[in-house]
């Protein structure tokens, strides 16, 4: 995937001008810089979600899948009701969640959990679903070490083989998706 | 947590005792029962009611008429609410018709619906139209303050739009129904026993406190009026519990 951004703003504020991003698609790619930089923003262009800019990306993805900076949770039903909302096949669902350590809280209501939990919630909802590209963005945020590792190696296993993109301004995350590739923004 | 509730329920048990007392000293102070009858004389009144077959016939046919009206209200301004998000046009049209039916009075619709329909069926009309403001502009907001991200997310992830409504809409919206529920049917109650005062129809509850009115009979005016919130009570109770079994099925 390449993207020439002519130009992208917010009101006055110019974001990219005249910039160039080459995304492999054999390899793990991850967009770091700090805080501002406009990390989420070329993540939303180049998953397809942002269109506002002036310039063109070759080879949008068809069918991207993200997980968002939030959880972007519905925290009235259960945890159970949030997977079944992306896919029907509960089996896959209770599989995924016991796998990150949520097996017990498939009926629990997503507003009475963790910060921790309602992030490995996000995380395994997009587990769920078909993709042909990933988008993460701060995927590990509010986890610990160990939260943090097996979540990474589920995303690994369903991302196998497919092109996956991680917004992060933690290097050490890098590692724990076998990225290769590294765009610096800012 | 329990005591707490126990100590909630003995004071408004406290309170409503405390008003009966209140009741029954200015019923003594007064002295003549066609102003104000006693708590006592309403509830022998009201035990000789319940022994006759017309109190029966007269509860369900109100009953069964505002409940109509309300469901079909329900049904129609949720509706309503549903076109108004999803087309502008559909939106402008109806805001004026929803203002209008607001502001009227029951009084003038009750006398123009009666120009319309047999008064058999005048608290059906009277209670679909009072509460469909209420619920049309509720389930509106409700739907109109739906999380833009968790939509944003809900097309990333292809939701169909059954699960989004499902998964979505709905447990959003909940907070709102319940308020337009119970805001809407206290007053379908009273729009509709109000209308049918008015348009007497026969066998209702309108047409016995009319003349419990018209007869000056004060202890059964007393008694129908303790009988029609009683039952607006436990209607309000019922029907918020049966929106609260939805919800929690939903969310399961």
């Amino acid at each position: 995937m390449k993207a020439f951004i002519d130009e992208k703003r917010f009101g006055e504020k110019v974001i990219f001008r005249n910039a160039v991003f080459d995304i492999p698609r054999n390899c793990r790619t991850a967009i770091l810089g700090p805080s501002g930089c406009g990390k989420t923003t070329l993540m939303r262009m180049l998953s397809g979600l942002d269109h506002d800019y002036a310039g063109h990306i070759d080879g949008l993805p068809e069918l991207p899948v993200v997980l968002f900076q939030e959880d972007r949770l519905s925290e009235r039903i259960s945890v159970m009701s949030n997977m079944m909302a992306v896919s029907p096949d509960r089996r896959k669902a209770e599989r995924i969640l016991a796998d990150l350590s949520l097996g017990g809280e498939g009926r629990s209501p997503v507003h009475e959990l963790s910060g921790g939990m309602k992030r490995r919630v996000a995380i395994a909802r997009i587990l769920m679903l078909d993709y042909d590209w990933l988008f993460l963005d701060e995927p590990f945020r509010g986890l610990d070490d160990d939260s943090k590792r097996r979540a990474a190696a589920l995303i690994g296993e369903s991302a196998e083989g497919k092109p996956l993109v991680l917004i992060t301004h933690d290097r050490d995350d890098l590692p724990l998706l076998g990225v290769s590739s590294v765009i610096e923004l800012g | 947590m329990t005591s707490t509730i126990q100590a909630s329920k003995a004071a408004r048990a406290g309170a409503i005792a405390f008003w009966l007392i209140v009741w029954e000293i200015a019923s003594l102070l007064i002295g003549e029962e066609l102003f104000l009858p006693s708590p006592l004389a309403v509830a022998a009144r009201l035990i000789v009611c319940i022994g006759d077959g017309v109190f029966w016939t007269s509860i369900l046919f109100t009953l069964s008429r505002i409940l109509i009206g309300f469901i079909l209200s329900l049904l129609a301004s949720a509706a309503a609410a549903v076109l108004s998000y999803r087309f502008r046009l559909f939106s402008i049209l109806a805001d004026p018709l929803v203002r209008i039916i607001r502001a009227t009075p029951v009084a003038s619709i009750v006398i123009l619906v009666l120009v319309w329909v047999r008064s058999r069926n005048l608290s059906v009309v009277i209670s679909f139209l009072m509460v469909f403001p209420i619920i049309y502009t509720n389930i509106l907001e409700g739907l109109r303050n739906t999380d833009r991200d968790l939509l944003e997310a809900a097309a990333v992830y292809r939701m169909t739009a059954m699960r989004k409504a499902r998964y979505i809409y709905f447990p959003s919206l909940m907070p709102f129904i319940e308020s337009a529920v119970s805001i809407s049917l206290g007053l379908a109650w009273k729009s509709g026993i109000a209308a049918e005062v008015i348009g007497l129809p026969s066998g209702s509850i309108g047409e016995r406190v009319y003349e419990a009115k018209i007869y000056l009979s004060t202890p059964d005016l007393f008694a129908w009026t303790v009988v029609i919130i009683v039952l607006a009570f436990i209607f309000e109770h019922v029907f918020l519990r049966f929106v609260k079994l939805i919800a929690g099925r939903a969310a399961s």
